[in-house]
């Protein structure tokens, strides 16, 4: 049976590398590959390889505008948006070459003698999705206090300064800070959520899909599992769009004024 | 760590640590290995792929816009030239249709005078004509009155000279007639 955790396959040093980091590696190698075979083609007349890189772009970048609404918002979140879904694409369909989870080396884990694979998917590994969703989260903050600043993003989270200058407006006004503070409390708390539903979705999806693979392998070999591997492919696209397409909402709402901007703006400006 | 998985105690004791976490395969090393691998590709992507990819996109767009308004200006100077072209023909024209008239007004003039002075020679030479034939009648009357004159003094001479009657007055006048005949 797949286990949970990725198995380490080769030591570098002190260093266990494990089956999902060695795809996540290969994954890397093929999209720098490319990322150099493009930089170094790259003419204003485009050949079939540039045209077709240019054609997903510009869909991708007007995939982003129905979101962002703002070119330019759709320009800046471009790399990061563009990379995540690119990379967990291509790690998620890596995983249904075959070979993935089957070729592999009989060790003892667990005192029982098991194979262990030398690929395996790298996204149906916590370690590398919660890496992602982390980051992307991260991402999204410094997004915002780029775009607002400091005080006004984080004011979304630990209204204090809304607290502090309700007091100025009479008692209604403090209750409703009130209630704005614990709402923001748990925006906090939705912040963290987000990291762990967005690492979860990705890595449960992958690895329940390579589960189901190798069941359907051990019940019969040919033919049956090919459904089954049609639907990995295109659970990888979706994973890989869903996830993506939630870091540019995440992004988006962000770097948006947050509510009551305008009132407040409108109220006083002395700070 | 080094230790091998062949031994079951410390295979064990390494894959679960501790909890939901150790069951989930979080590891901090792998975390951060897998962390700086996407980091890597998200810097490669953006360096190599994105900005260069993006700039040829957007040049390519500028130098399509560029293209349709030079395109746009060629098209309105043509129309200028055109107009300024069919204008420079019509002054053309009315210049030639000038220079035409004038030739013709001028020809006018210089056939009347000619007209005139060979005229003004016709009669000229006339008038000379008559002139001339004028003075040679009058030459000729004189001629002939003298040559009468003569003949008459002859005459005269000759019936002075002989003895007159009728009849050799006519035998005379005959003889002086034919002498002046002669």
């Amino acid at each position: 049976m797949v286990p949970l955790a990725a198995e380490t396959i080769a030591h570098i040093g002190s260093f266990a590398v494990t089956n999902s980091l060695l795809n996540a590696w290969i994954a890397a190698v093929i999209l720098i590959v490319g990322a150099g075979i493009l930089r170094l083609n790259l003419k204003s007349r485009p050949g079939r390889f540039q045209n077709l890189i240019e054609m997903l772009f510009e869909f991708l970048i007007k995939t982003f505008d129905s979101v962002t609404h703002d070119r330019s918002r759709s320009k800046k979140f471009f790399p990061l948006v563009t990379t995540l879904f690119l990379f967990i694409l291509l790690s998620n369909w890596l995983g249904q070459l075959p070979g993935t989870g089957s070729i592999g080396v009989w060790e003892y884990m667990h005192g029982k003698l098991e194979l262990v694979p030398i690929f395996r998917p790298a996204t149906a590994d916590l370690n590398l999705t919660l890496a992602l969703g982390l980051f992307s989260i991260l991402a999204t903050h410094i997004a915002g206090i780029a775009t607002l600043g400091f005080f006004r993003h984080g004011n979304k989270f630990i209204q204090i300064g809304s607290l502090l200058k309700s007091f100025k407006k009479g008692p209604i006004a403090i209750m409703t800070a009130c209630v704005e503070f614990a709402a923001g409390l748990i925006e906090t708390a939705g912040e963290v959520a987000r990291a762990i539903s967005l690492s979860l979705r990705l890595f449960g999806n992958i690895f329940a899909g390579e589960v189901l693979i190798t069941v359907m392998l051990g019940l019969a070999a040919f033919v049956v599992p090919l459904p089954f591997q049609a639907l990995e492919l295109l659970v990888g696209v979706i994973q890989a769009t869903v996830f993506s397409l939630l870091v540019l909402v995440f992004l988006t709402l962000a770097t948006e004024k947050p509510h009551g901007e305008h009132a407040e703006a409108a109220a006083g400006e002395h700070h | 760590m080094a230790t091998s998985n062949y031994n079951s105690e410390t295979g064990v004791a390494a894959e679960a640590p501790a909890g939901i976490v150790g069951t989930l395969g979080l590891k901090t090393d792998i975390f951060v290995a897998q962390l700086v691998n996407f980091l890597i590709i998200l810097l490669v992507l953006w360096r190599w792929a994105y900005k260069p990819l993006i700039k040829v996109l957007e040049d390519r767009e500028a130098r399509i816009k560029k293209g349709l308004e030079d395109a746009d200006s060629v098209a309105v100077r043509l129309s200028d030239i055109e107009k300024e072209h069919a204008a420079v023909l019509r002054t053309a024209r009315e210049e030639a249709s000038q220079v035409i008239k004038e030739a013709h007004g001028l020809g006018e003039i210089k056939r009347e005078e000619m007209l005139a002075k060979s005229r003004d020679e016709i009669s000229k030479l006339v008038t000379d004509a008559r002139k001339k034939i004028a003075e040679e009648r009058q030459e000729a009357a004189d001629q002939l009155k003298k040559e009468i004159s003569a003949l008459v003094i002859t005459t005269a001479e000759m019936v002075l000279s002989e003895k007159i009657d009728a009849k050799k007055d006519f035998a005379l006048m005959d003889k002086a007639v034919k002498k002046a005949k002669k």
